[in-house]
């Protein structure tokens, strides 16, 4: 317990508290551009690091990595990309309000979710670190590969115009994540012997690519003299009106924060599906799903307070067992090596007071997104408002081009986020969203690793299908997928029965007629 | 309805070429981009289908599923703008990226920036010349932050 | 009126740039010396942050840069198995002002299993290698395997039915794994995972048997596994404990060895200070301290016994794939 008072006395050090001020900010920021990602600012932050004391560098990285995946909001609500992937499921009602002049609002709303999901995560990891990653560890290839499936039933929920189109895209995104070297067998597939393509196409370049230069060129087209294309409306005591709004539902954020460290905590998962899988659950057990994807605060609530509730998440089996939850956490593993920490349980005996500071600087980092986000949102909101398009268009296409570069150094990747631009330019005009296909990008990796995986071990084992389909967890997970694919048919029926009078005439975006 | 049958007949193109290629993978290496191609063509036959149908005479349209209604608000109204200007931003945004590397990154960012804010001025509206200045010193401050602070290497090119 | 919202643009930018700038002051200094090098140096690693190499190349920035007398850059460009970072690098000046990590055997294998790596192992200069992570084979703690013999003979009356997990296909964990089968004549199911720690994870979870791992991830973890052989020449020193492969009748050693690497054409001046600096580096003793303490082992091999090492290298891991038919 001494380790607990004096890690306590150590958090409200001036010295730390400015530095996981530092951190958070500087991650905001960071995490605002899109195409920074919260790694790619811990990992340019490691070598400045190296001079400081152990604490201090975790503190001030430790915040970082808040901000960072907290910031990615921003971008998502103001110019309907993701600042980090993390944040895709906030572009969905994000933007439609930040187009309405309510993006402040949205951010608002963000940044509770966000301090309230990030608080439920850092409990998870104080108290119940190492029963959780020992939990973790029984996620094996068949576990990940059914995730993945469960994952993808997403589709149905977040494109509620056309079902079929919806899972168009995703098959699409699948397919783009097949390019590139094959994981058994080291194949390079679909690289029409280009060398840039053997690498296959990197997910954040994508994701800049198939978000944002549809909304630049969507922009451009249809700007209206010098008017703002997200204009700014203040109102007064938002932060209180909008708690009271928030407070009403507080199974929402406890729901949300729940699913963020859940998934946060199973190493190779992380947030970026966090947001979506929290997402999906607030609009299947809304009583109002039509109202998802038009501008939904609680839309917003379930992403980020899961994406944020995924950072403490994924630090569980990388403190306790020395595997990273996310890739991030895999950067900030290197940093603790590099400090002569290793994972595991001397952090917890031998260096509790380095460990316990840490996990309370990221009380403090939550707590420190309040003030602070509500403020570079304001000012950030303010200032894409107060842009005409003829400099917002070029800054964020800039912005694009300079975040795609800086992922690897690698000019290719600017090219191909202006390639699937164009692709996903054309496919918005013919109705194919961005999101199932970055969807399907994101867990087609994920989804063959596990398949090919599986079928090894369950070849030599001598059962190769059968293991897909006789261990407890991948049972729950498949029962969670028919479940959630089935849900959209269950819900129609049952609101065919309650309101027998509408049936013609509504057009039912929850609805998945071909799911 | 035109628009969908030709997306589907691309995709099952898509798909039908994805099914030979994938011929040359090894058993673990073309199993995943198998089962994923014969999705993505059975869900364009799907796509076909039902535009070839709705766009019979005899449809009603049904309360669910509408393709046509598809697309996030901007993109119902997005033929109609200003897409002369749209192709010409395009343009230059593409020429912008193939000049990073023989140019520079800042010098191309500066230039296509500028542009940009010419094609996309209202005219009597836009002080131009403020806004290209305003551009040119947000691309140097954001290059020299990437280069300096973060040490990202940007192409340096001809002109830095 | 949209003119006079510039300022506040230029208030937010430079809020950027406070936010940010404060940590170049960190890494300012360092002065110049001789004809090379007089400005930074870009040290790539053709892998991921967080890594092991990256890892080693953080702890030896500092003694570089005092060495070199300018600035040392690490950066990352991960990507088909270093292939990508590679590339660029034998496509890049050779000026010496960029270096790249060299890891043996990846930097032989790509150009081997690939028609089209975007570079051949000649391209490249070997500088100087410095470390060696020696590759182990381990099983659950729990296991009813308790040496290397009792599992071999296993898996070679039940063949496939042993499943080793390992962190990529044509990794070096791969060729260890394709030289114990070619030795032993046993059959067994390698599982590749899309890196050293999810490789890990797969095999704590108990989801494989087996598992091929690098020596510090067998010190981090040793007290949830048996390690049954490691793959050094010797005892090694963070291990002494298990025997070798080659103590045991199996004649290999399985190892990543860690060096740094320029563009074939380098002027030879050039390539003689790195080397110089490299060795510096390397014999430092805070950085050896740190390095064993790790589980790596040293090496001080310079450019010509390093490029020797790269050239037998390839033969042997080319003859290797030929045999098994991975070519």
């Amino acid at each position: 317990m001494p380790a607990v008072l004096l890690a306590l006395l150590q958090v409200i050090h001036p010295i730390n508290l400015f530095l996981v001020t530092l951190g958070v900010g500087a991650g905001i920021v960071v995490g605002a551009l899109p195409g920074l990602t919260a790694t790619m600012a811990i990992a340019l932050l490691v070598p400045f690091t190296f001079g400081m004391n152990v604490v201090h560098a975790l503190v001030l990285l430790g915040g970082m990595y808040c901000g960072a995946i907290y910031g990615g909001s921003y971008s998502a609500i103001l110019i309907n990309t993701p600042g980090t992937p993390a944040a895709i499921a906030t572009t969905f009602d994000g933007f439609t309000l930040a187009k309405k002049g309510h993006a402040y609002r949205a951010i608002v709303v963000a940044t509770i979710a966000s301090v309230v999901g990030g608080l439920i995560g850092v409990f998870f990891l104080l108290f119940l670190s190492p029963p959780l990653a020992r939990a973790s560890l029984r996620f094996g290839p068949p576990e990940f590969f059914w995730l993945t499936v469960f994952g993808l039933t997403i589709i149905a929920t977040i494109s509620p115009k056309s079902t079929v189109k919806g899972l168009i895209g995703g098959a699409v995104g699948l397919l783009i994540g097949t390019i590139g070297i094959a994981p058994i067998e080291g194949t390079i597939r679909f690289s029409f012997g280009t060398l840039a393509l053997q690498n296959g196409i990197s997910l954040i370049p994508a994701l800049i690519g198939l978000f944002c230069l549809p909304e630049i060129l969507d922009m451009i087209a249809s700007r209206n003299e010098e008017r703002s294309a997200v204009p700014y409306r203040s109102q007064r005591h938002m932060l209180r009106r909008v708690w009271r709004l928030m407070r009403r539902k507080p199974w929402l954020l406890i729901r949300s924060g729940l699913i963020g460290t859940g998934i946060g905590i199973i190493p190779g998962a992380g947030a970026n599906i966090a947001g979506m899988v929290s997402y999906n659950e607030a609009v299947r057990v809304s009583n109002e799903p039509e109202k998802f994807g038009k501008g939904n605060l609680d839309g917003i609530t379930a992403s980020e307070a899961s994406n944020n509730a995924g950072v403490a998440g994924s630090l569980v089996p990388l403190l306790t067992l020395g595997i990273p939850g996310a890739p991030p956490a895999a950067v900030l593993l290197g940093a603790l090596l590099l400090k002569g920490f290793r994972p595991g349980a001397e952090l917890f005996t031998v260096h509790a007071t380095v460990t316990y500071t840490f996990m309370f600087s990221l009380i403090v980092a939550n707590l420190v997104l309040l003030p602070l986000g509500l403020m570079l949102g304001k000012g950030a909101s303010k200032v894409v408002a107060g842009l005409p398009v003829s400099l917002l268009a070029p800054l964020v296409f800039f912005l694009s081009v300079i975040g795609a570069f800086a992922i690897q150094n690698n000019i290719a990747d600017v090219y191909v986020m202006l390639a699937l631009g164009l692709v996903g330019y054309i496919g918005r005009k013919l109705g194919f969203q961005p999101g199932p296909i970055v969807l399907g990008l994101i867990l087609g990796v994920m989804c063959e690793q596990g398949l090919v995986q599986s079928i090894l071990i369950g070849r030599a084992a001598g059962m190769p299908v059968a293991i897909f389909f006789t261990r407890p967890i991948s049972l729950v997970l498949i029962g969670l997928t028919l479940f959630s694919a089935g849900w959209p048919m269950v819900s129609r029926m049952r609101r065919r029965a309650a309101e027998p009078s509408h049936d013609s005439d509504s057009t039912m975006p929850s609805g998945g007629s071909h799911a | 309805m035109r628009n969908d049958r030709l997306t589907a007949l691309v995709l099952i193109a898509v798909s039908i070429f994805s099914l030979l290629e994938s011929n040359r993978y090894g058993p673990l290496s073309r199993l995943f981009p198998r089962v994923v191609a014969v999705a993505l063509g059975v869900l364009s036959l799907v796509l076909l289908v039902q535009s070839i149908v709705r766009a019979r005479p005899g449809y009603r349209q049904k309360s669910v599923g509408l393709p046509s209604a598809s697309g996030a608000e901007p993109a119902e109204t997005g033929s109609s703008g200003d897409m002369r200007g749209m192709l010409f931003s395009l343009l230059v945004m593409v020429a912008w990226t193939l000049l990073l590397e023989p140019v520079g990154f800042w010098a191309a960012s500066v230039l296509a920036f500028s542009t940009l804010v010419l094609i996309l001025r209202t005219p009597g509206k836009t002080v131009v010349w403020k806004n290209i200045l305003g551009g040119a010193i947000l691309v140097t401050m954001f290059v020299l932050v990437f280069r300096i602070a973060l040490r990202v290497p940007l192409p340096e090119g001809l002109l830095w | 009126m949209r003119v006079q919202r510039m300022p506040r643009v230029a208030v937010v930018i430079i809020a950027v740039a406070v936010m940010v700038l404060p940590t170049t002051l960190f890494a300012a200094g360092g002065g110049e010396q001789g004809s090379f090098p007089t400005r930074a140096i870009n040290y790539v690693i053709p892998f991921d942050a967080g890594g092991q190499s990256d890892i080693t190349a953080q702890y030896q920035r500092e003694v570089l840069e005092r060495e070199l007398g300018v600035d040392v850059v690490i950066r990352h460009q991960p990507g088909a198995g270093g292939a990508l970072a590679w590339s660029a690098l034998s496509r890049g000046r050779a000026d010496g002002y960029t270096i790249a990590g060299n890891n043996i055997p990846h930097i032989v294998i790509q150009p081997l299993v690939r028609e089209n790596a975007g570079y051949r192992t000649e391209d490249l200069r070997p500088v100087y290698m410095f470390q060696t992570t020696p590759i182990g084979l381990a099983v659950a703690a729990n296991s009813p395997f308790n040496t290397l013999a009792e599992l071999i003979d296993h898996a070679r009356s039940n063949p496939g039915r042993v499943t080793v997990s390992g962190s990529g296909t044509h990794s070096g964990h791969h060729l260890a794994i394709l030289q114990l089968q070619y030795l032993s004549g046993a059959e067994f199911t390698y599982v590749p995972a899309s890196g050293a720690a999810p490789s890990v994870t797969n095999f704590l979870g108990g989801h494989t048997q087996a598992i091929l791992a690098n020596s510090d991830d067998l010190v981090q973890h040793r007290e949830s596994m048996k390690i049954l052989a490691i793959g050094t020449d010797g005892r090694f020193h963070a291990l002494p404990e298990v025997p070798t492969f080659m103590e045991q009748g199996y004649d290999f050693t399985a190892g990543i060895d860690r060096g740094v690497t320029v563009p074939a054409n380098t002027p030879e001046d050039i390539v003689r200070r790195l080397e110089r600096a490299f060795d510096a580096v390397t014999r430092d003793p805070a950085f050896v301290t740190q390095m064993e303490a790790m589980g790596f082992e040293m090496q001080y091999l310079g450019a010509d016994a390093f490029a020797e090492y790269v050239a037998r290298k390839q033969r042997e891991i080319s003859t290797v794939l030929r045999e098994l038919g991975e070519l």
